[in-house]
């Protein structure tokens, strides 16, 4: 994967964070990685910061569903709607198993949905999938 | 619900006075119909007395004219025969002779019933004899007597009697026309005020018909909106419920699937721990080659069996936690999906439910039997095939020690439904567990077979959805029997949720 591309990881749970940032040093991924607690830090960061990843260098958002101030799907729906971010890949990595939820993600323009398996060893094999995917995924390079 | 009782529903009493009322005009009219018959038929008689008294009175009005007719004719005659000696003239004189014999007679006749008239009879009788004696009729005997007085000119007496006569009879006329319009008058007096009565009795009933029909549409209005406000309460209410009912359902989803965030931790760091673990033995065996003393006989009993067991431990309840989560959402899920009726062979149902158990029931020796033919339902299918397939599930595994599991499924039609049937011969259950079995994560009996308690909840569940309910019948130690009750025609009042 291209050294250069930013992972930003919005999770409000410090464990899965931990977890999911072990699993992907894991799996070889040295990119750097930013973590937000909740929805709105994230979005201005990703948004209005002039130093963000938007105008600096490609850009891959891991996604949690369920966060303590507003939906991940309304800020995957705001990613998707803005002209400069929608190229950006979104993973979908959340407890919800829901149909209805899986399809409303896609229908939205989430790139990859990925559901979090309780057992640890299922979890610990889908982020090093999502390593080897983010090792052979080209990010669209922003302003291009 | 408040009901709006209406003021103008008419009471019971309201509905007897109405009846009442409408009799008593029923009666009335009818009473003065038959009034005016029965007067009409009086004053006919009265009139046709009248009008005989009257015809009376001319007959003798006549008689008396032609009494004095034949008077004055037999006087002419016999006046004529002083100059004509002829047989004509004795002829006429003998005609007008009888002609007065016979209107004398007549006249007697009919004034028998006026003794005034009557009074004057014998000297007309007498006044006419000498007329006719001076005729030279010959006297007939008797009548003649010695009292018997001659007048000048019995011509003239017999005028002035019959004037006399005649004038009576025309006071008569008089009075008896007079009292014929009277009869007249009063009969249509009677008709006018029979009239009268008809409509006023009329207007009576046309006016209380109106006043109850009113009523009766204001009652019936009344009712239709107390009918709807019933329909609107029970659309309430049932609104109501099924809003708690999906609050429910909402509320498993989230729970299950917020707990389900932490279960990822603990799970996760558990296996992190465990693989920290591992690399702490691994130095234990390096420190170990070194100095077999330096690490402590209980440090190297942590390492190698305390902290493992308690990874074990949790772990093993992590994982039954998961489980049960899994179990609520399922559960929550079942009551979210749409059910779709369809017109189902319940024998083809049952036989693929057998075949898709198969492995099962011959590792358990066991054998289905389905008794007579089974009913087309129009239902849900998967729900449908979850029950089956779950109902002969427990009985092969809660089959008996001592024998292999005999399964017996048959349908009996109810009048609101169908009776489905699993029979079977295994360890029963416990009277005191036949409600509990139907909670969920509950189970009865021993403990010797996996499982989570999840089975006959979802079951009861889906009996529920369909509007049907789930029964058990059992002896502990021969066997039990599952009912599964259904409407033949599932109707459907899912809730969009």
């Amino acid at each position: 994967m291209t050294q250069n591309v930013t992972i930003i990881m919005i999770e409000d749970d410090e464990g899965h964070a931990t977890l999911i940032e072990k699993n992907i040093r894991r799996a070889g991924i040295a990119n750097q990685i930013h973590h937000f607690r909740d929805g709105t830090s994230a979005l201005e960061f990703l948004v209005n910061t002039p130093g963000g990843p938007l105008r600096e260098g490609p850009t891959l958002i891991l996604l949690d569903l369920n966060l303590p101030d507003m939906s991940g799907t309304d800020i995957l729906a705001i990613i998707k709607a803005d002209p400069e971010l929608r190229r950006t890949p979104v993973v979908v990595l959340t407890t919800t198993d829901d149909r209805l939820e899986i399809e409303r993600c896609y229908d939205l323009g989430c790139n990859v949905y990925i559901t979090k398996p309780v057992n640890y060893e299922n979890f610990a094999a889908a982020i090093r999938q999502l390593g080897l995917f983010l090792s052979v995924i080209t990010v669209a390079q922003p302003g291009a | 619900m408040t009901a709006t009782a209406s003021p103008a529903l008419p009471t019971l009493a309201d509905q007897r006075r109405f009846r009442r009322s409408i009799a008593v005009f029923m009666a009335t009219g009818f009473a003065a119909l038959l009034g005016v018959v029965i007067s009409a038929a009086v004053l006919m008689v009265m009139n046709q007395r009248q009008t005989r008294l009257i015809n009376h009175t001319f007959q003798v009005e006549r008689e008396i004219a032609s009494l004095r007719f034949a008077a004055t004719r037999l006087v002419a005659a016999n006046l004529r025969r002083t100059q004509d000696l002829t047989p004509a003239a004795q002829a006429a004189i003998e005609e007008a002779r009888q002609q007065l014999d016979r209107s004398l007679a007549e006249l007697g006749a009919l004034t028998r019933d006026n003794p005034r008239q009557q009074a004057r009879m014998p000297l007309l009788g007498r006044t006419a004899v000498q007329i006719e004696l001076q005729a030279g009729i010959p006297v007939r005997d008797g009548l003649i007597d010695d009292s018997y007085v001659f007048v000048q000119r019995p011509n003239d007496l017999v005028v002035r009697l019959t004037n006399v006569m005649q004038g009576e009879e025309e006071a008569l006329l008089a009075r008896r026309t007079q009292e014929q319009r009277k009869i007249e008058r009063g009969f249509y007096i009677i008709l006018g005020m029979t009239g009268l009565l008809l409509l006023v009795v009329g207007g009576l009933t046309t006016a209380s018909l109106y006043s109850y029909t009113s009523e009766l549409s204001a009652s019936r209005k009344a009712l239709r909106q107390a009918n709807t406000g019933l329909e609107a309460a029970v659309q309430a209410r049932t609104a109501q419920l099924q809003r708690a009912n999906s609050e429910i359902q909402r509320f498993a989803y989230i729970v299950s699937h917020d707990l389900r965030s932490p279960l990822v931790n603990v799970m996760g760091f558990t296996a992190e721990m465990e693989s920290a673990i591992r690399a702490l033995d691994d130095l234990l065996i390096e420190a170990n080659a070194d100095r077999p003393d330096a690490v402590p006989e209980d440090t190297r009993r942590i390492l190698r069996q305390d902290m493992p067991e308690a990874i074990h431990f949790i772990r093993s309840s992590t994982e039954k936690m998961d489980r049960l989560i899994n179990a609520i959402l399922r559960l929550s899920r079942l009551g979210r999906r749409d059910l779709m009726p369809e017109w189902l062979d319940l024998n083809t149902l049952v036989r693929e439910a057998i075949d898709s158990l198969r492995i099962s029931i011959d590792e358990a020796g066991g054998t289905v039997e389905i008794m007579g033919t089974l009913p087309q339902i129009f239902c849900d299918r998967i729900a449908i095939e979850q029950i089956i397939a779950n109902l002969i599930e427990n009985a092969v595994k809660y089959a008996h020690h001592d024998r292999p599991p005999h399964i017996r499924i048959s349908a009996t039609n109810q009048d609101d439904g169908i009776a489905l049937h699993v029979a079977d011969n295994g360890r029963g259950i416990d009277p005191r567990d036949h409600e509990r079995i139907f909670d969920l994560f509950r189970r009865s009996g021993a403990q010797d077979r996996s499982g989570e308690g999840i089975g006959l909840a979802h079951v009861r569940a889906l009996a529920y959805r369909l509007n049907g309910t789930v029964s058990l019948d059992s002896t502990p130690g021969t066997g039990s029997t599952f009912t599964l009750h259904v409407p033949r025609h599932f109707t459907g009042n899912q809730d969009p949720s």
